[in-house]
């Protein structure tokens, strides 16, 4: 049988024919994929070339190579705000999964109202953090707030909270928890109701209560659910910033990173450096994004 | 046939089209990023319609359009303060920074990174121009803007207090730190806890708020913050001087309801002598105003008390500077605006409509002439808009009189403008404040202490 050299348009209508499915997926994601390039890509590119320059905003960048970097870690300011960034992080972290077990826990159990509970505990989370802050001054104000009141009622001298820089510190973390701890506990609570429940029965007939079934049913069956909370909850805890800037305004001793990147930006005029925190921290983030596919993908296989 | 119908349809259309392209390009609109309040007035008449204040910047708009037909005004509110500062920058890196913003305490260090236009004003207006009102917007030698209007702060005295401590009002003598301080003693005693000789202003988590009540009693002691021939790269928080203006504040501190101190809450704070909290505090003009809408009968105003050993001074406050952007198409239709910003006509509408102070010696003269008796300056709309009397009016402007004194005749500054780390700088004063109130400690222990850490944070800002 003869055959006929194809021209251009069979050969495109022959290669559109064999690969119909992903030429439709690569048509459908496009959009996407543009939306992404402009709004998150290009974003990161554009941070991480102006941290290697010094520049003010307005003035002819120059190149500064690792300048920026080198600063960050070995200026005691800087080191001082990337000890306070780890300390709330882990403080937060710590807090909030450890609540938020518990809260699941107590909220897995079958009793009356407990839609409303759930939902209680998840409202701050969907709550502005602005909101939530002018609701944490109206508690710590001295004189008319809730606490003071109360300790004045019971015959106690209220302390003026917002003289005591560790007492700034307690209130950040309290403040984050009661905002993220909602999550922490949806999570685990469905991780809880994913336990098969002949696995409960079975360990109930062995006699396991109480702490013995948590210990040795609950816990580990939880351990990818916990891991998932561990790590999305240690990449939201870096990144605190609401409480410090409404609550402390970053009083020294309580700024974190992301209020530094700030001020060096709008304040200090100082962009270049603004980037360089920001892409450390990007890479922190991304650590952790790693890290907890790593462990997720352990977890699973273990599993299976 | 046909086609020399259409060609010359097209013709006659363009040649229609050509003189309104020409009024097109000779109109020039200038963007003014002005003061929230100003700018909501004029965009939002109808909210505002029983605002007395919303008269000026009527004004404002209404009477230069009529006079600069070819020059139009678009405001708009990109709020004040760190949230302008931070709409500007990014609009400025985005090239869509508008033709005049506003500012307070940041024009200096947008001139200095060549973002504002040097104003080339008439030698006349310069003179005119009280010094303190135009100290933030001065680099070097080179202007970069106008106050529109300002304050400077005074002491505001809730007389009935005073009479509640067995005190009267008109005889206390509340000129000095010292005789100050025995009033606010006395006050204190009598309310037993139920009201307090001052009111105070701690820690808020803005300590710009406190660096500007404070700032005045440091300068009576010829004390500073920093060094400003420097440029402000050097702290100067040991100074010597300033020692006396903080055992003055820890003698207010101890007449001052220390809850109240750190309520956190500025405008709850400043709120409370209305309600017979306390005796006195230092507030600005605009309590004036405030006093009347919280219906404190007998407010009265001075002006700061002062050292013996030390000078009247005091800071500018709610200074709004007005300046053009370098990048700005029409810079000089833009600097005209800013000329005629500061003539009389303007400063004089914006004093009886707001209560704001005038920032020019020729109307500030003329508030001051009012206070004497002549009220031929007051404009027609405070008597038939705003149905006040001749006596009200004189009446009004005596009670500004003191704060006219301190712009007039004071030593006025501004607030430091650190070259770097400013809002770290500020809040290191802030816990340094803090300290100075809460413990017993000796002062000089503690301004060398914090003078230590601002050295270090300006040497690790290089």
């Amino acid at each position: 049988m003869d055959t006929y050299p194809l021209t251009r348009r069979e050969r495109i209508a022959q290669y559109l024919a064999r690969n119909r499915r992903a030429v439709e997926a690569w048509l459908i994601l496009t959009p996407i994929l543009i939306y992404y390039f402009v709004f998150a890509v290009f974003p990161v590119l554009a941070n991480l070339s102006v941290s290697f320059l010094d520049w003010n905003g307005f003035n002819e960048p120059a190149w500064a190579g690792l300048a920026n970097y080198e600063r960050f870690f070995t200026n005691p300011r800087y080191q001082q705000v990337l000890l306070m960034t780890v300390f709330f992080a882990v403080a937060i972290l710590i807090v909030n999964t450890v609540l938020g077990f518990f809260i699941a826990l107590a909220l897995n159990e079958q009793v009356k109202g407990l839609g409303i509970y759930r939902t209680l505990w998840y409202v701050p989370t969907l709550t502005s953090a602005a909101v939530m802050a002018q609701i944490a001054t109206v508690f710590i104000a001295p004189r008319v707030g809730v606490t003071s009141v109360v300790l004045a009622s019971l015959g106690l001298e209220s302390p003026i909270w917002q003289t005591n820089i560790d007492f700034a510190r307690l209130i950040i973390v309290v403040f984050s928890v009661w905002r993220s701890v909602g999550t922490a506990m949806l999570l685990f609570l469905a991780g809880l109701q994913s336990i098969p429940l002949d696995v409960i029965d079975a360990a109930r007939v062995d006699g396991a209560a109480g702490w013995r079934m948590l210990r040795h049913i609950t816990l580990p069956l939880l351990r990818p659910m916990t891991v998932f909370v561990l790590v999305t909850g240690l990449i939201a805890a870096f990144q605190v910033f609401e409480p410090v800037y409404l609550i402390t305004n970053g009083k020294s001793g309580t700024n974190v990173m992301m209020l530094k990147i700030y001020d060096d930006a709008f304040q200090n005029g100082r962009f270049g450096m603004a980037a360089a925190m920001a892409t450390v921290m990007l890479v922190v983030l991304l650590w952790a994004s790693f890290l907890n596919l790593r462990l997720m993908g352990q977890t699973s296989a273990e599993q299976q | 046939m046909r086609r020399i119908n259409s060609l010359t349809a097209v013709l006659l259309i363009l040649t229609a089209l050509i003189p309104a392209a020409a009024v097109a390009q000779d109109e020039v609109t200038l963007v003014i990023w002005g003061e929230p309040g100003t700018a909501d007035c004029i965009n939002n008449p109808d909210d505002n319609a029983d605002n007395a204040a919303c008269i000026y910047a009527q004004f404002v708009n209404d009477t230069w359009s009529e006079a600069n037909p070819g020059v139009a005004l678009k405001w708009e509110n990109q709020s004040w303060d760190e949230e302008l500062r931070q709409n500007l920058t990014t609009a400025i890196l985005g090239g869509t920074a508008p033709d005049i913003t506003v500012g307070e305490n940041f024009i200096p260090s947008l001139a200095q990174r060549g973002v504002l236009a040097k104003l080339d004003l008439p030698q006349e207006v310069k003179d005119n121009l009280v010094p303190g009102t135009v100290m933030g917007a001065t680099v070097g030698e080179d202007l970069y803007g106008v106050a529109a209007f300002s304050g400077v702060f005074g002491l505001e005295v809730n007389a009935d207090v005073l009479r509640a401590a067995g005190l009267d009002p008109d005889a206390v003598d509340l000129s000095t730190w010292e005789s100050a301080a025995e009033v606010m003693a006395q006050v204190t005693e009598a309310g037993k806890g139920e009201y307090y000789g001052v009111t105070l202003l701690g820690s808020t988590g803005n300590p710009a708020a406190t660096l500007f009540r404070a700032a005045p009693y440091i300068h009576q002691m010829n004390a500073d913050f920093c060094n400003r021939d420097e440029g402000c790269t050097e702290p100067t928080l040991n100074d010597p001087l300033a020692v006396p203006v903080y055992e003055w504040f820890r003698t207010m501190y101890a007449n001052a309801d220390p809850n109240l101190t750190f309520h956190g809450d500025e405008g709850y704070i400043y709120s409370q002598l209305y309600t017979g909290a306390s005796a006195m505090q230092t507030d600005g003009a605009w309590g004036i105003g405030r006093a009347e809408a919280n219906n404190c009968n007998d407010c009265r105003y001075y002006p700061l008390p002062y050292p013996a050993e030390g000078r009247r001074a005091n800071v500018v406050v709610g200074n709004a500077i007005y300046s053009v952007l370098d990048a700005s198409d029409h810079v000089e239709e833009a600097q005209r605006f800013l000329e005629w910003l500061v003539s009389d006509p303007v400063q004089i509408t914006s004093f009886w409509s707001t209560g704001r102070l005038p920032t020019t010696f020729s109307a500030l003269q003329k508030v001051i002439e009012v206070a004497n008796g002549d009220t031929s300056s007051v404009p027609e709309f405070y008597f038939e808009q705003l149905g006040h009397t001749k006596e009200e009016a004189i009446e009004f402007a005596k009670t500004y009189s003191g704060f006219l004194d301190e712009l007039l005749n004071g030593e006025v500054y501004i607030l430091p403008q650190w070259a770097v780390e400013g809002s770290e700088m500020n809040r290191l004063w802030d816990e340094m404040f803090t300290e100075i109130l809460t413990s017993d400690r000796p002062i000089e222990e503690i301004l060398d202490e914090y003078q230590a850490m601002g050295e270090e944070i300006m040497a690790n800002a290089e």
